[in-house]
């Protein structure tokens, strides 16, 4: 079955349902995460995974330029 | 920590290319917008996290998805999403979006705001970290509006790169709130030495906010839920 469009015709205002089955449509279960070990967990904790001082949740890599 | 929804100074601030069109106010067309987004994404079966996920059956602690994190907002924002364990985090959490901006408009990122999401892809909080946990340059709460009005004015880009984009506009308010919050606790946990703050271990939040889209979604447009 085709799914009707999502398309938001612009200058109209949204409705309540509109809103609610736009966002029921997008929840979909996640794939599960798993497990750490806990030398790993140690290793992140420190913030120098593999000792090359990476922060747990930086952005990991070297700066890019706006004039790439 | 609750950071209060009062930022009128802030109103003046919308960038002057998204004003607003056909009876819609600027907050109603970024609204808009993230909901033809999600149109898309529902037609897909999808949602921001799957799309960042590319197919990923199993997520690796700490892994970036994805692996060479997002670039939008014309290359000036920067986002990935990734999973881990930790005392602190909420069990209800699958993992987050950590958002990153230029400082000062270089080469040198940092560290914005992050965004907690559900087991079905749905944000449920929002939060700053200390400098540690990010590394990078201290993001001031100053910059905050000259670089969401850049993202404002941004061409849209790939599906979830707009998705992101316009669920910061939505709650940029919000993340303004969070970031002059985050500011005031390390001034209160270190009042004469703040940059000692960055580096302790013992401080990982710094700020935060459970959010709810449903409802900034209905809020924006003026509707309200049945009860």
């Amino acid at each position: 079955m085709k799914h009707k469009t999502g398309k938001v015709i612009m200058g109209a205002t949204l409705s309540l349902a509109a809103i609610a089955v736009a966002i029921d449509h997008t929840q979909h279960k996640l794939p599960e995460v798993e497990t750490i070990t806990s030398d790993e967990q140690d290793m992140m904790d420190s913030g120098t995974p593999c000792g090359l001082g990476v922060a747990p949740c930086s952005l990991g890599e070297e700066s890019d330029s706006l004039e790439d | 920590m609750t950071a209060l929804k009062t930022s009128t100074s802030l109103q003046t601030n919308i960038p002057s290319t998204m004003q607003p069109v056909a009876g819609l106010s600027q907050e109603q067309l970024w609204a808009s917008r993230l909901v033809d987004c999600m149109g898309q994404m529902g037609n897909q079966q999808t949602n921001s996290v799957l799309l960042a996920l590319d197919g990923s059956k199993k997520i690796k602690p700490y892994q970036r998805y994805p692996e060479t994190p997002y670039f939008f907002g014309d290359k000036h924002w920067r986002a990935f999403y990734h999973s881990h364990e930790a005392d602190n985090l909420p069990q209800a959490e699958h993992g987050h979006y950590h958002f990153f901006t230029r400082a000062n408009d270089g080469d040198e990122w940092s560290h914005v705001i992050a965004m907690g999401m559900d087991d079905y892809g749905q944000p449920t909080r929002l939060f700053t970290t200390n400098l540690w946990v990010t590394d990078g340059k201290w993001f001031f709460a100053s910059q905050f509006m000259t670089q969401i009005a850049v993202l404002a004015n941004s061409q849209d880009g790939a599906l979830a790169t707009d998705w992101l984009k316009y669920v910061l506009l939505l709650f940029q308010y919000e993340i303004s709130d969070l970031l002059i919050a985050r500011d005031n606790r390390v001034e209160r946990l270190f009042p004469r030495h703040q940059e000692q703050c960055f580096l302790d271990r013992s401080v990982y939040y710094l700020s935060e906010m459970k959010i709810n889209l449903n409802k900034q979604l209905l809020d924006i447009f003026g509707l309200q839920q049945d009860r």
